[in-house]
C-alpha cells in the first residue's frame, strides 16, 4: 500500500513530496538519493480530527503528513489502533446521541448534582464557623443598606417575643437572634448567614397582625436552618463555572450569550431556596394552629405597595416565586 | 531585480477550510465526553478543538498544528482549580486572606504570561516547524510593572504606552523557528486607537441617551408596568452590546496594527479586519447562539476563524524555507492554564 506524503525534517521549514509506502512492518520512503525504511513500532501516528492531514511523527523530530484515509486508518489498524472518538465524531447518529446526553446531562448537574453537592459541603462546615460569620455580614449591610430602627420598644417586644415562639421549636435556633433595623429598602426581612434575622421597621408597621410578623420570621428562621444563603453563594459560582466551562471556548464577546442561562439557573436556585422557606414557616404555622393563608395575604399587599405583577418576562428572571402562588400546597 | 521585488511582496492568503457541520459533531462529543467524565476529558477536547482549527488553517503548501499533550494541560489545569480553592477557602480564614492570594496572582502575572506563551507557541507548528517564545522574565517583568507604573503614575493617560508595551514584549519575544517576530509598531497608534474609542464610547453614550430621552418620554406616558420594564431591559441590551463593539473597535485595530507592522525574518504581514464586518459577525453569532440555544457555537466559531483567516495574509520572504528549527523543550501548561480559569487580560492583538 502506498500513499503521497510530504516529509518534513522538523529541522527546516523546507519539505519533500515522497511516496511512502508500507511494506510488511516497515515504511519506506525515499528523500533525495537516500532510502529509508522506518518499523512502525517506532513511529507515532497522529490521526486527523475531522477530515484533514494524517501526520507520522519519528525520531527527534521529523514527520510525514499524508492526506489519504485509506493508507491512514490501514496503518492504524497495523499498528493495532483506532480512535474511539474519531469513530464518534465521524457520524451524525453519535453527534445525536452525544446531544441528548450533553442536554440530559447539563439538566442533570445544574439541577440535582449542583443542588447536592452545595448542600453536602454546606452542612458539612461545623455550625460555629458559620455562626461566626453573622456580625461581620451584619456590620456590612448597617453601612450600605440600614439605619437604626426607629421602632418603640413595646412593638419590639411583640415581635421579639413571636421570634422567641418560632425558638422553642428546636434548640438549634437557639443560637439565632433577631436584629431591628430601619432601612430605604422597605419592607423587608432578611436571614444573614451565621443566624441573624433582620426585619425592618416597615414591615413591622405594613403586617395587619402578629400572625403575619410570625410568618415572615418563620420563613427567614427557614432560611437560616436550611444554611440557604451558603448554599446559595455555592450553588450561584458551581453554576457559572460548570456554564462556563461548557460554552468556554466562545471569545471574550460572544461570552455575553452564557451570561444569560446562568443568570435564568441561578435565578431559579433563588426561587427554589423562597419555596423551601415558605414551606417551612407553612409548617411552623400550622403546628402552631396559625392560619396558613397569612404569608401570602401579607405578599400580596407588599406586591401593590410596590410595582404591578410580575408575569411574563420577569417572573422567570425573578428570584422570588411570584406572590399569587407561594403556599400554595395541598 | 523588478521580479524578485514582485515576488517578494506578494501577499499570500491564509485558508481556513472547517466547515460547520463537521465540527459540530466533534463540538458535541467533546462537550458529551467532558460531562460524562465530570470533566476529565476536558484536556482532550481542548486538543481536539485546537487540532481541528490549526490543521485546517493552512498557507501555501503547509498546515498548522497544535501538539500539547493532554496531560500537560491536566495537570495545568487541576493546579488552576486549587489555586481557586486555596483563593475561596483563604476567604473563612480571615477576611485580608483572599486579597492577599489576589496580590500573589496578581504579582506572577508575567512568569505566567510567559509560561503560557511558551506552551502555547511550542506546542504550534507550521510546515513541520514549531513556533517558540524566549522565556525572557526580566523583559516580561519590565513590561508588565513598567506598564503598570506608567498607567498609574499618568492617572490612567498613560495606558496606550502599557497595552503598546506588552504587545512589543510578546511579539519581539515570539519565533518560528529560530527566527524571531520583530514588532516595529510605534507607541502613537496605539494612543490614537484607545483615545478614538474613548472618542466613540462618549458620542456613543450621548446619542444614546437622546434616544432613549426622547422615546423614554412616548413611554413614560403609557401606564402599563410591563411595557416599561422590557424597555428597560431593552435600552440595557443595547447599552451592551454598544460597549462590545467598542471592545471589537479597539481589539481589530490593534491586531490589523500589530500583525501590519511585524516581520519575520524576510517576511511581513497583512491583517485587513474591518471593524464593521466585525461588529456584524459577533451580534449574528450572539444572536444566532441566543436563538438555537447554544446549538449554532459551532457554526458561530467557524465562521469567526474562517473570517479572520481570510484577513490575514502573508507576504512570504523568499528564503522562509531555511528557517531553522530551535532546540528546547516543550514548556509546561501551567501558566496557560492559570490564565485560562483566572480569565487574566494578557491584552495583546498577537
Amino acid at each position: 500500500m502506498r500513499t503521497e506524503a510530504g516529509y518534513y525534517d522538523g529541522l527546516t521549514a523546507g519539505s519533500t513530496t515522497v511516496v511512502l509506502s508500507l511494506v510488511g512492518h516497515s515504511l519506506q520512503f525515499q528523500v533525495g538519493e537516500d532510502a529509508r525504511s522506518i518499523l512502525i513500532s517506532d513511529v507515532r501516528l497522529i490521526s486527523p480530527v475531522g477530515r484533514g492531514v494524517w501526520v507520522i511523527e519519528f525520531g527527534e523530530r521529523a514527520s510525514l503528513h499524508f492526506q489519504n484515509d485509506d493508507f491512514g486508518n490501514h496503518l492504524s489498524s497495523a499498528l493495532g489502533e483506532g480512535s474511539l472518538v474519531r469513530r464518534l465524531e465521524g457520524k451524525w447518529h453519535w453527534a445525536l446521541i452525544a446531544l441528548f446526553v450533553a442536554v440530559a446531562g447539563t439538566w442533570l448537574l445544574l439541577t440535582f448534582g449542583v443542588p447536592v453537592g452545595a448542600r453536602y459541603v454546606a452542612f458539612a462546615i461545623p455550625a460555629d464557623a458559620i455562626n461566626s460569620m453573622g456580625d461581620d455580614g451584619l456590620g456590612l449591610l448597617d453601612d450600605i443598606l440600614f439605619d437604626r430602627s426607629e421602632l418603640p420598644e413595646e412593638s419590639k417586644m411583640r415581635v421579639a417575643k413571636l421570634f422567641a415562639d418560632i425558638q422553642d421549636g428546636d434548640e438549634r435556633y437557639q443560637a439565632y437572634r433577631l436584629e431591628f433595623r430601619a432601612s430605604h429598602v422597605g419592607a423587608n426581612a432578611f436571614a444573614i448567614p451565621g443566624g441573624i434575622v433582620v426585619i425592618t421597621d416597615d414591615m413591622v408597621t405594613i403586617a395587619e397582625s402578629d400572625d403575619e410578623i410570625s410568618a415572615v420570621l418563620a420563613h427567614e428562621v427557614g432560611h437560616l436552618i436550611g444554611r440557604h444563603g451558603l448554599r446559595i453563594l455555592l450553588q450561584d459560582s458551581a453554576s457559572a463555572l460548570i456554564i462556563a466551562g461548557l460554552t468556554g471556548d466562545l471569545t471574550n464577546v460572544t461570552a455575553l450569550s452564557a451570561t444569560l442561562p446562568t443568570v435564568l439557573m441561578q435565578a431559579k436556585y433563588s426561587r427554589d431556596f423562597e419555596q423551601e422557606a415558605d414551606e417551612f414557616a407553612f409548617d411552623y404555622l400550622e403546628s402552631s394552629g396559625i392560619r396558613t393563608d397569612v404569608l401570602q395575604e401579607l405578599l400580596l399587599r407588599l406586591d401593590d405597595t410596590t410595582s404591578g405583577d410580575g408575569d411574563g418576562i420577569r417572573g422567570w428572571l425573578s428570584s422570588h416565586p411570584q406572590s399569587k402562588d407561594r403556599v400554595k400546597r395541598e | 531585480m523588478e521580479t524578485e521585488h514582485a515576488a517578494t511582496t506578494q501577499a499570500t492568503p491564509i485558508r481556513f477550510s472547517g466547515n460547520a457541520s463537521e465540527y459540530f459533531r466533534i463540538w458535541i462529543v467533546n462537550i458529551a465526553l467532558t460531562l460524562v467524565t465530570l470533566g476529565i476529558y476536558s484536556p482532550w477536547a481542548k486538543i481536539r478543538k485546537l487540532r481541528y482549527f490549526y490543521t485546517n488553517t493552512s498557507l501555501e503548501d503547509g498546515h498548522f498544528d497544535y501538539h500539547a499533550k493532554p496531560r500537560a494541560i491536566l495537570i495545568g489545569r487541576l493546579i488552576a482549580i486549587g489555586m481557586v480553592g486555596i483563593y475561596w477557602a483563604s476567604g473563612y480564614m480571615s477576611p485580608v486572606a483572599p486579597f492577599i492570594v489576589i496580590a500573589v496572582i496578581m504579582l506572577s502575572i508575567p512568569w505566567l504570561v510567559v509560561r503560557s506563551r511558551i506552551f502555547q507557541l511550542r506546542n504550534t507548528s507550521y510546515h513541520g516547524l514549531r513556533f517558540n517564545f524566549q522565556p525572557n522574565y526580566a523583559d516580561s517583568f519590565k513590561a508588565f510593572y513598567g506598564g503598570a507604573l506608567i498607567t498609574v503614575v499618568t492617572l490612567g493617560f498613560g495606558a496606550p504606552t502599557a497595552i503598546y508595551m506588552r504587545n512589543k514584549f510578546v511579539a519581539n519575544n515570539a519565533g518560528f523557528g529560530q527566527t524571531q517576530f520583530v514588532f516595529n509598531g510605534r507607541q502613537g497608534e496605539f494612543y490614537s486607537i484607545i483615545w478614538k474609542s474613548i472618542g466613540l464610547a462618549i458620542l456613543g453614550v450621548l446619542a444614546l441617551m437622546l434616544i432613549l430621552g426622547l422615546s423614554g418620554g412616548l413611554i413614560g406616558n403609557s401606564t402599563s408596568t410591563n411595557a416599561n420594564s422590557l424597555y428597560s431591559a431593552a435600552s440595557t441590551i443595547v447599552l451592551l452590546a454598544f460597549y462590545a463593539a467598542i471592545g471589537i473597535y479597539v481589539q481589530v485595530r490593534q491586531r490589523n496594527y500589530v500583525w501590519n507592522t511585524t516581520e519575520l525574518g524576510d517576511s511581513s504581514f497583512l491583517s485587513t479586519l474591518s471593524v464593521t464586518e466585525m461588529v456584524g459577525l459577533y451580534l449574528t453569532n450572539v444572536l444566532a447562539i441566543i436563538l438555537s440555544l447554544g446549538l449554532l457555537v459551532p457554526w458561530a466559531q467557524i465562521r469567526l476563524a474562517k473570517y479572520r483567516a481570510d484577513h490575514l495574509a502573508v507576504c512570504l520572504g523568499a528564503d522562509w524555507k531555511d528557517h531553522i528549527a530551535a532546540l528546547n523543550e516543550e514548556g509546561s501548561a501551567l501558566g496557560e492554564e492559570v490564565g485560562d480559569v483566572f480569565d487574566v487580560e494578557i491584552d495583546v492583538a498577537f
